[in-house]
């Protein structure tokens, strides 16, 4: 769990746009839990009433009982890309299809399947904008804990989804 | 003819998992199925913890399963310490592991066996030509979802479940509620049945299987019990749970194989029906005739049309416990009061995939020193490498382009925690 303090405040959501953030990954793995890390510290933030912050475990398609017309979704999740350990991309979801990047994951449908799922089942997400943050992971191994690295990503990764957000 | 066949998965969790079969002289030489699970790899996260810190941490061994290893875990801290919960908390406990039952069978079945068995290479592709059919499975999932955080408090993760009791109880508005959508949740579930009835399922693993199972006192099927049935009529007591398990190190393994009489057994859906079949509930009986399940049990593809019969089952059952919360009326009872002692406990529940065991033992001041979790997995295993080798056996024939997603449909069956992971194979033949 990262002890950082925040010095960042929750800002209004000026877009006045539904948004569900969501965090996906276990807790138990190390680096791969890093996604429900960054939630916990969005969860200390007050945040706008159109805002949900979600802790889906490692299972994303638990998604479906949040979604109540999102405009805008934001997942959080540990990302293999290549960077450096607590690198953070910005990636939308569109492009993750068109070059055919897969997130994979430790368990049941992996995140672009569900993602995919979901938009395909339920309209209210046809024009919804998906924005996937992910962060570099450097160990990915039975561990409660986050590697140095990572803990020390977490701010910032909070900082770019709350302007996200704003 | 092969001379080996190598399934690789790509996973998150590095060096772990695939399917090996090796053939030799046209014969199958060897099939190893390796995974990442097991019991040594959990104790190191909960030694020298406090006894209250010790579900929070294990529920999360998995997302899908976390309702039974929060009933186990919490199971087995109380037994170490001799707490006796009331019959409120029995119930609402059992009500919380039928939302991950359902939970699970759904989202196996629609999003990974429905797909394979009408040969789409994924539920998105499925639900593309069949929306309304997907549709309707990721709400018998959300329902899943929905009954665990009524009781749980939270879709996953449950943080209202502790030691003695529960610390939050539903209100009578939510059991309400609970019942309108169980209600939909039943005739959903049927039309899941009519829809696996359909599904033609082939028969190349067939082989003979031992089943293993919990058993209950009581007249119901359930997910509870205190012994351990096997279909070679065996019975234990669950605290004897070793002398079943029998684990074994594999050297291709990182999980240790389970073995009976150093054979293999299987645990799950299809053993459950197998052991318990006359005891279940009146939909779930006529679904399972529906599906000819009786005439089956040595096809473990078969599973997941028993996990069709147990996703009606769990609805019925659910239906039943909230009927009877609303009858009784919710008692503001307080968790049982917690003395420490030093002791060993066990907890054993059926999870989706089949009996999971957590056995704790605890000094006096209630800090852990000793934990060990077998999940239904870990003692699936050594099964999935006799099925995978009948299957090599009778389809050694077949080109290796064939051969591999049959492989694959047999893991899954299996409804392993690593199904996404064989869902990503990369196939690579030799």
């Amino acid at each position: 769990m990262s002890e950082r303090p925040l010095p960042l405040k929750g800002g209004e959501n000026k877009s006045h746009r539904n948004t569900v953030i969501a965090g996906v990954g276990n807790r138990l793995l190390g680096d791969e839990g890093v996604g429900l890390h960054v939630i916990d510290n969005l969860s200390q933030i007050p945040m706008p009433s159109n805002v949900d912050v979600v802790d889906c475990g490692c299972d994303l398609l638990s998604l479906i009982s949040h979604l109540n017309k999102p405009q805008k979704i934001i997942v959080i999740d540990a990302v293999r890309a290549g960077g450096k350990p607590g690198e953070i991309y910005r990636l939308d979801y569109n492009e993750l299809k068109t070059r055919g990047i897969e997130m994979q994951s430790s368990h049941q449908v992996r995140a672009t399947d569900a993602l995919g799922l979901l938009k395909q089942i339920y309209p209210v997400l046809a024009d919804c904008e998906i924005i996937i943050i992910g962060i570099e992971p450097k160990a990915i191994e039975l561990s409660p804990e986050l590697s140095k690295e990572i803990t020390e990503s977490i701010t910032d990764a909070v900082r770019l989804i709350l302007e996200e957000i704003s | 003819m092969h001379n080996s066949i190598i399934i690789n998965h790509i996973c998150r969790v590095e060096g772990h998992g695939g399917i090996t079969v090796n053939i030799k002289d046209g014969k199958v030489a060897e099939v190893n199925m390796d995974i990442f699970e097991g019991p040594r790899f959990f104790e190191p996260l909960v030694v020298g913890r406090a006894y209250d810190e010790v579900a929070p941490i294990l529920m999360r061994i998995c997302a899908i399963c976390s309702a039974a290893h929060t009933a186990a875990s919490l199971m087995a801290v109380e037994n170490a310490f001799g707490i006796t919960v009331s019959s409120q908390t029995r119930l609402l406990r059992e009500l919380l592991v039928h939302g991950g039952n359902i939970e699970s069978h759904a989202l196996h079945l629609f999003c990974l066996v429905i797909p394979d068995f009408l040969d789409y290479p994924s539920a998105i592709a499925l639900a593309s030509d069949h929306p309304k059919e997907v549709k309707m499975g990721l709400e018998l999932k959300k329902l899943g979802n929905t009954i665990q955080e009524a009781i749980g408090g939270r879709a996953i993760h449950s943080v209202n479940a502790v030691i003695g009791g529960f610390g939050k109880l539903p209100t009578k508005e939510q059991l309400l509620e609970l019942k309108e959508q169980l209600k939909k949740g039943l005739k959903q579930s049927l039309v899941t049945v009519d829809l696996v009835s359909g599904l033609q399922v082939p028969d190349f693993c067939t082989s003979p299987n031992v089943y293993a199972a919990l058993s209950s006192d009581g007249a119901g099927y359930s997910l509870f019990g205190d012994k351990i049935a096997l279909s070679t009529g065996d019975t234990w007591d669950i605290n004897m749970y070793k002398e079943l398990c029998e684990e074994k190190v594999v050297a291709h393994s990182h999980a240790k194989h389970s073995r009976f009489n150093d054979k293999p057994f299987a645990v799950g859906a299809l053993a459950r029906i197998a052991l318990n079949e006359e005891k279940l509930s009146w939909e779930a009986k006529k679904a399972k005739k529906r599906l000819g399940l009786s005439s089956h049990l040595d096809n473990m593809l078969y599973n997941n049309a028993a996990q069709a019969v147990e996703l009606v089952y769990s609805i019925e059952r659910s239906m039943e416990i909230t009927d009877e919360l609303l009858t009784a009326g919710i008692k503001q009872e307080k968790p049982m009061e917690v003395k420490t002692q030093a002791g060993t406990g066990t907890g054993a529940v059926e999870a989706p995939r089949g009996t999971l065991y957590h056995n704790y033992s605890f000094d006096e001041k209630g800090r852990l020193t000793e934990a060990d979790v077998i999940t239904p997995t870990a003692q699936n295993l050594a099964n999935i490498e006799k099925d995978l080798r009948v299957s090599v056996e009778n389809l050694i024939d077949q080109p290796k382009e064939s051969l591999a997603p049959k492989l694959e449909m047999v893991v899954r069956a299996y409804d392993p925690c690593i199904s996404c992971a064989v869902h990503l194979v990369e196939v690579n033949f030799e």
